[in-house]
């Protein structure tokens, strides 16, 4: 492959006691905020409505600009660099999708690629390559983006964000108007995406399922962006800074705690030689595993490598397992 | 938020009804014509009324006044639209306040009056007559122009600054092609309003279909008035159709 999609891995993000104050409104809409986003990482900025995440990620893009502070993209401070020139390495995604309607797909893909010199039978690539890494098959290019449906258009945005091969990509809320069943697809797609371009993503939700299911690390921000606990998922799980914190991961933190727990990371017990029992792939989370002892009133199931009655069997998960997996997260972090 | 400002709607209806929709109007003009040259052969002329309805006289001021109105109409659109991109890309409220004033002043004085007032100030003659009509069209472009661009729905806009386009690129590649239906409805309404009021010309000496319209008012003779004032009509009812062409077949696809 002569242009890899994983081209340009991801740099690191550095906000230093950023502020932003609107005019005319007493209080700033974002207040001394600083936090690293590493290289390659999903960050996710969570908290509830008007607390600042859009400004926020806005500022690293230059859409809005700072009042004070500093932002640095790979060590370089963002404020020094022209803007246009700037917005052009970090991919961006709206919640409102925002394809340009008069333009086919593939010109919706291609237009910065194009702006950039680049030729048009790399263009040409380009999207068939994006097109394919999004799902979406090869002839949807020739479209407009009213004849895709709502979920399309979101992974069209989302390609037309990675088209310039940016090391950076902010996303506003980049599911959020789908169906949860389309959202969940969207999101898997999503992970497995990210496994091979490893970009640095500033991803803001208010959902903090999503967070937990996309973060690397989560942010969970208070009103004006103040930062409330800044940590793996698994830790704020285990750890919530605060009762804000708390209120945010809602009931059912343990559950929560076993969702973000591969079946792969559990050590399995062998196999046992009875039939019948209810078998599960290993790619499923201990919660997948919990809910289907419980459908099917069994305290072992059978892990497999892949689906079907004939796929190998890994071993054997037990109940006890699962409660030790709980107990032994939330006891010592 | 914005100063009231309605706009001319772009046609839709071309769309909806398909193209053989756009053959009825052409069709019903020409049956129009023909009722007009089978009615005007029919009548006694005099010898006034047959200097002037006669082929010779009625093909040379149907040239003046088509060449009046590609003029004004020219010159109109050389004006309104670049003026209207200026003033949305200052997003100056003052900009807006005093251009789209300007713009409604020329319209709510009426043509007749601008044309007279011109005239005197001017002097009479084809430039004068031309300056008069290109003021009274150039508002319905100006602020369609203004209209359209403002109306593009500000997440493209900001898709496209975030992409890294510089302002002027997000002009050329997303508000002006998005624009484009509402403007065309401005030069369309521009068209028609020059073709009918161009008449007036005639008034200083600037030629045109006027020429024979007032002819046949002052000196009483109806068959001149009423063949020059229904091939007046038939034009622009021509000229409506040729912008509501226009507007269909230079309509970005995917909108
Ligand atoms: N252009 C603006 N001018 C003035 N105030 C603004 C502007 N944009 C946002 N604000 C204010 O700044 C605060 C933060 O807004 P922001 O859009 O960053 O919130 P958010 O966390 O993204 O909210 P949501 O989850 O609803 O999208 C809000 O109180 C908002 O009213
Ligand atoms: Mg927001």
């Amino acid at each position: 492959m002569p242009e890899s999609i994983t081209g340009r891995p991801g740099e690191t993000i550095e906000l230093t006691d950023v502020t932003k104050r609107y005019p005319g409104q007493a209080e700033p809409a974002v207040e001394a905020v600083s936090m690293v986003i590493p290289a390659g990482e999903v960050v996710v900025l969570v908290g509830p409505s008007g607390c600042g995440k859009t400004t926020t990620m806005k500022m690293i893009n230059r859409l809005i600009e700072p009042t004070s502070g500093t932002i640095t993209i790979g060590g370089t401070d963002v404020l020094t660099l022209d803007p246009d020139q700037h917005r052009r390495d970090i991919g961006y995604v709206i919640q409102q999708i925002g394809l340009f309607p008069h333009k086919r797909i593939e010109d919706n893909i291609g237009l910065l690629p194009k702006r950039l010199g680049w030729s048009r039978s790399r263009v040409r690539a380009r999207v068939a390559e994006l097109l394919e890494l999004v799902g979406l098959p090869a002839d949807y290019a020739r479209r407009y983006p009213r004849e895709l449906s709502g979920g399309q258009q979101q992974r069209v945005g989302v390609a037309r964000a990675l088209a310039a091969d940016p090391p950076v990509m902010l996303m506003d809320e980049p599911f959020g108007a789908t169906d949860p069943i389309t959202r969940d697809h969207l999101q898997n797609e999503f992970l497995r995406l990210q496994r091979e371009v490893r970009k640095t993503i500033v991803f803001v939700t208010h959902d903090f399922d999503e967070a937990l299911k996309m973060g690397d690390r989560i942010a969970v921000l208070r009103p004006r962006s103040v930062i409330a606990q800044y940590d793996t998922p698994e830790a704020i799980l285990a750890a919530p800074a605060d009762d804000y914190v708390a209120s945010f991961i809602g009931a059912g933190g343990q559950l929560k705690k076993l969702a973000l727990l591969r079946l792969r990371d559990v050590e399995l017990a062998p196999a046992p030689r009875v039939g019948g029992l209810p078998r599960i792939v290993v790619d499923a989370t201990v919660r997948d595993a919990l809910d289907l002892m419980l459908g099917e009133g069994s305290d072992v199931v059978l892990v497999t490598g892949d689906f079907g009655d004939d796929a190998e069997v890994l071993g054997s998960l037990h109940l006890q397992t699962v409660m030790g997996a709980a107990a032994g997260k939330a006891g010592n972090p | 938020m914005t100063a009231p400002v309605t706009a001319q709607r772009p046609a839709r209806a071309a769309r909806g009804t398909g193209r053989a929709g756009l053959l009825v109007r052409p069709a019903l003009i020409g049956a129009g014509l023909l009722v007009l040259w089978w009615w005007a052969g029919s009548q006694q002329l005099d010898s006034i009324e047959a200097r002037n309805v006669n082929g010779e006289v009625i093909g040379s001021q149907v040239l003046e006044h088509v060449e009046l109105t590609l003029i004004c109409t020219a010159l109109t659109i050389a004006i309104a639209i670049p003026l209207g991109i200026a003033v949305s890309l200052s997003r100056s409220r003052a900009g807006r306040l005093v251009v789209l004033s300007l713009g409604n002043l020329g319209q709510a004085i009426p043509s007749i009056g601008l044309i007279v007032l011109l005239a005197l100030v001017i002097s009479i003659g084809v430039g004068t007559a031309v300056i008069a009509l290109v003021a009274y069209a150039v508002l319905p472009v100006l602020r369609n122009t203004m209209v359209g661009i403002e109306g593009v729905d500000p997440v493209l806009t900001e898709a496209a600054r975030g992409m890294g386009l510089s302002r002027l690129a997000v002009l050329f590649t997303v508000e002006l092609p998005l624009a484009v239906p509402v403007i065309l409805a401005g030069v369309r309404t521009a068209l028609v309003l020059t073709v009918a009021s161009a008449p007036l010309a005639a008034l200083i000496d600037g030629g045109g279909l006027g020429e024979g319209l007032f002819t046949g008012l002052t000196l009483n003779r109806p068959v001149i008035s009423v063949t020059f004032g229904v091939l007046v009509a038939a034009l622009a009812l021509l000229a409506d159709w040729l912008g509501l062409l226009a507007e269909t077949s230079l309509r970005p696809k995917g909108i």
